[in-house]
């Protein structure tokens, strides 16, 4: 399939990349790999020990492939309180950061440290994502998500210096307060999950606001984080009067790493591409259960590289995320590999709900961990304020003989045990016997509606 | 695709010691942008 000609202008931010031929990028992305890989063979002992000698003296992609296992979380969360004299470059810069991950998959958290160039370099793979969606230098970005000690929100601030934007941090505020913020501010772009984007859209809509008169400087919306459907995003892009611009990237892939462009997340009705930023790091998509590259056109897992990281490179390191090359190069002509906007998911069907992570496993975990408990149903929807919404119906053991009140009260007590371990806050209700499904392979407790499309912009609109 | 004319190597490694190593980093992060001949900061 050939697309027409982009008409659009190109934003070229880095000629010296964007008009490499696509032999000459995978060129410099071998000579980056092979002195990575001999620096931190050389320099960090965690590779020291996981890797052959071999390492030492890399010379080429293929051999890459050949001799560099694959890395997974849990190989990175054992052994971290050695991180700095085990996982930090030396000879190499002082560690001037540590920046951890969510810890919402529940599985732990990692921490990575960083040295100045790793927290600069933060900022120079978003130059690429702001200037191909419009962006202008000291054009002004509100944040939404949340700050603490995990990258999400750290890594915010060096993206905005680096655009030397007006830069407004709402994470810590309340919905009803960043509605506010955006009114007050009025910023050219924002940065917020595609969940969290319908419930702005409708605390707008509460309020009679229309963005079209109400912020008419808006240029862009930075989505990240969860799929959408085509539909989602034109409704969206309708009642913002403004692009979508979606980014997918990873802490231990060095962050930010893949791009919508200037034909934006839909591309004349179709799912638009994100750009990898192939000369910092290297995308290998490999089919489940092997390790074989997909075609053009196939989904398979995510496994990244960072090529530039200075205190702790992570190589090959199996995300679990779902992606899908895309079949065919992008209008705009640009030479790096991209995947599909709008479908990157989890193999493991993990569920992201108000910014959390939620793994049914985890659930089952708290929920059965009472006897008189002998089945339940999970369900995640967006309630009509636009609000996303988990729901347990829940069914007791026939044997069960406690009274109504000592079955509400430990509906009560897992709801707050549920929330204070897994950071989420679940409606959990008593269901007759045998009114939920049972399965006989592979139980399904969960469904999520918002997967089939998102019910409440169809309704509003 | 033609290189920048004017590589820069300005790269401040001067490392208040603190300075030049904020300048060498913001530079040595341009060059890695810039200049595809660079491997290796």
């Amino acid at each position: 399939m050939t697309r027409p000609p982009l008409n659009l202008p190109l934003r070229i931010v880095n000629p010296q990349i964007e008009n490499l031929t696509r032999p000459q990028l995978l060129a410099l992305q071998e000579r980056r790999l092979v002195a990575q890989v001999r620096r931190a063979y050389e320099r960090i002992p965690f590779y020291r020990r996981l890797w052959p000698k071999e390492a030492a003296t890399l010379s080429s992609m293929a051999q890459f492939r050949e001799i560099i296992p694959f890395q997974s979380k849990q190989d990175l969360l054992v052994g971290q309180d050695q991180m700095m004299v085990d996982r930090v470059a030396s000879p190499g810069s002082q560690v001037v950061s540590v920046h951890m991950t969510s810890g919402t998959t529940g599985l732990g958290q990692e921490s990575h440290p960083l040295t100045r160039l790793d927290v600069e370099a933060m900022g120079s793979t978003w130059m690429y994502q702001a200037h191909w969606a419009g962006l202008k230098l000291g054009d002004a970005v509100c944040y939404t998500f949340a700050v603490g000690m995990q990258t999400g929100g750290l890594s915010s601030f060096p993206m905005a210096e680096r655009m030397a934007s007006r830069f407004h941090q709402m994470g810590p505020y309340s919905t009803e307060k960043k509605a506010d913020y955006l009114l007050q501010y009025k910023p050219h772009a924002f940065i917020i999950s595609p969940a969290y984007l319908t419930r702005m859209q409708a605390i707008f809509e509460e309020r009679g606001l229309d963005p079209h008169v109400a912020m008419p400087q808006l240029k862009c919306i930075f989505i990240a984080g969860e799929s959408y459907t085509i539909d989602w995003a034109q409704r969206s892009m309708a009642f913002w009067g403004c692009n979508l611009s979606e980014w997918y990237g990873l802490m231990q892939g060095g962050l930010n790493q893949c791009f919508s462009c200037e034909t934006g997340v839909v591309d004349q009705g179709q799912r638009g591409h994100l750009h990898a930023m192939e000369h910092r790091m290297l995308c290998e998509i490999l089919r489940p259960g092997t390790n074989d590259p997909v075609e053009p056109g196939e989904e398979g897992e995510m496994v990244t590289t960072s090529l530039y990281r200075e205190a702790f490179p992570v190589f090959r390191f199996r995300t679990g995320d779902r992606v899908r090359r895309m079949a065919s190069a992008c209008r705009c002509g640009r030479p790096m590999l991209s995947i599909e906007a709008g479908t990157v998911a989890r193999y493991d069907d993990m569920m992201k709900i108000r910014g959390q992570n939620l793994w049914p496993d985890a659930v089952d975990k708290l929920v059965f961990a009472s006897e008189a408990v002998e089945e339940y149903a999970g369900l995640v929807f967006m309630d009509p304020q636009g609000r996303e919404t988990a729901k347990l119906s829940l069914e007791f053991r026939p044997m069960c003989d406690w009274d109504t009140e000592t079955r509400r009260r430990h509906l009560a007590t897992l709801a707050d045990e549920i929330q204070a371990k897994l950071n989420v806050r679940l409606a959990i209700e008593e269901v007759p016997y045998l009114s939920v499904p049972r399965f006989e392979f592979k139980t399904r407790r969960w469904t999520d509606e918002r997967r089939a499309g998102r019910s409440f912009v169809k309704y509003t609109t | 695709m033609s290189p920048y004319p004017h590589i820069l190597n300005l790269l401040a490694r001067l490392a208040m010691r603190v300075t030049g190593e904020r300048i060498a980093v913001i530079l040595a992060d341009l060059l890695y942008e810039i200049d595809p001949d660079r491997a290796e900061f």
